[in-house]
């Protein structure tokens, strides 16, 4: 059962396709399992189409018809017949699903698969494994850090979070996830800016990766 | 509610199961454009399409001159109307009204145009339509209850404080989230969150406890 969801803020500017596309990404992933979003986010789409039917339209130029019909009649008419399952939606990066990954360990028992980093700023849109029992290490984020949860749960200090689930930790939050101890746990997730790992021994980590750099971030397709 | 983890969302409706004239449960009446899309969907029938032009392309460009798209708000309307007529097929009025599916092709359009025009930054790899579909309501709902779900949208808009219906058509039609809606009125960015909650509530598009 899914316990978290996104604010409705979050689902109003998914609705009216402000959401940067990463984030809105991880909403419509969210949206695959949770009927009860898709219900409000059904309901802010009437919403947009009253507001667009209620606005005071612009004169348009005369030859704008004709040239839309010389358009359509070129065009073919789509029918999709696809379904798409929220492994679809990462295919791009996923064309096996979660099947044969090349893991990255970044920790005992937590391994990153990067999905994509941009050539500049410090985003990161990567899947996180959690094995099974596994706790990662106390973190805090100097961005947000928007987290679906894909296979297995995981739980903190502030709750338990299963398949769909869609948890947002604000800059500064601090938390130290563990995952299920039945199987390994996946987690798509989006960070603003990178973690920064929290207590002195995460400090001193942090000291050391900026001495040695290894922010390698594997760019994929 | 019926919770399944089986359940999923179909982008865009893939083909209707009925034919839509067999549908005659009244909600024509409630929403006049369902019945224009679906004779373009059916027949090819341009004067409907034509209808829909009238209605919607000067609003359509409207609405992209205020996403600061002026010279390219022409472009705009051509593209919601070539994608209504490629589309019309997939138009299921148990999912969503008419203005409501002609809304989601015109966000579409909007950032699909965007990102061919290379504004949008930190852009995915992932095709518009995938990432912002419409997520239809899997109660099953009728196309009435859809129709009247925008009917009563539409009397309680005229309804709110000038206020409230100012930061929900800022959000909406001029692609300005919370935070640039705060900036622009000089408003603490708390006070155009919950003005945009009131106006929700009111328009009963969400309900009294967030979820959380
Ligand atoms: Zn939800």
């Amino acid at each position: 059962m899914i316990k978290h969801h996104p604010s409705d803020d979050i689902l109003v500017e998914f609705s009216a396709g402000s959401l940067p596309s990463h984030l809105a990404l991880c909403v419509s992933v969210h949206l695959q399992y949770c009927s009860t979003c898709r219900a409000t986010v059904s309901r802010m789409q009437t919403l947009g189409g009253e507001l667009l039917r209620g606005m005071d339209g612009v004169e348009l130029s005369d030859g704008l018809f004709d040239a839309i019909l010389d358009r359509v009649e070129l065009s073919e008419s789509v029918q999709r017949t696809q379904v798409v399952k929220p492994i679809d939606l990462l295919r791009k990066w996923l064309p096996d699903g979660l099947q044969g990954l090349n893991w990255r360990k970044q920790w005992f028992k937590l391994s990153e698969y990067v999905l994509e980093v941009p050539d500049k700023g410090n985003w990161r849109f990567s899947l996180q494994r959690i094995s099974a029992g596994g706790i990662a290490p106390f973190h805090g984020h100097r961005g947000n850090e928007v987290t679906v949860v894909l296979k297995g749960g995981f739980s903190d200090e502030s709750g338990a979070y299963d398949e769909g689930d869609f948890i947002i930790k604000a800059p500064g939050d601090r938390h130290k996830p563990q995952a299920f101890q039945n199987e390994d746990c996946i987690c798509l997730t989006y960070l603003e800016a990178p973690v920064s790992l929290a207590g002195p021994l995460g400090k001193w980590i942090e000291k050391f990766k900026a001495l040695f750099g290894s922010q390698d971030a594997v760019p994929s397709h | 509610m019926a919770f399944s983890k089986q359940s999923v969302v179909i982008p865009l409706k893939p083909n209707m199961d009925l034919s839509p004239s067999v549908q005659d449960d009244g909600s024509g009446k409630v929403d006049e454009v369902a019945p224009l899309i679906e004779a373009v969907s059916e027949r090819r029938d341009r004067s409907a399409f034509r209808k829909i032009f009238d209605d919607f392309g000067p609003k359509i460009k409207a609405f992209a001159i205020k996403q600061g798209m002026l010279e390219h708000s022409e472009e705009l309307v051509q593209e919601v109307m070539v994608n209504i007529w490629r589309r019309a097929q997939q138009f299921d009025r148990a999912k969503a009204s008419g203005s409501t599916w002609i809304f989601a092709i015109t966000r579409n359009a909007r950032i699909d145009l965007l990102r061919k025009l290379n504004r949008i930054n930190n852009e995915t790899q992932v095709e518009t339509d995938y990432l912002w579909s419409l997520p239809g309501n899997d109660d099953p709902t009728s196309s009435f209850q859809q129709a009247l779900v925008a009917k009563q949208i539409r009397e309680s808009l005229n309804g709110l404080p000038i206020e409230q219906r100012d930061v929900i058509a800022k959000v909406y039609l001029e692609d300005k989230s919370h935070q640039r809606v705060a900036d622009e009125l000089n408003l603490p960015l708390g006070t155009v969150k919950s003005r945009v909650r009131l106006a929700l509530q009111k328009l009963k598009v969400v309900f009294q406890e967030e979820l959380a």
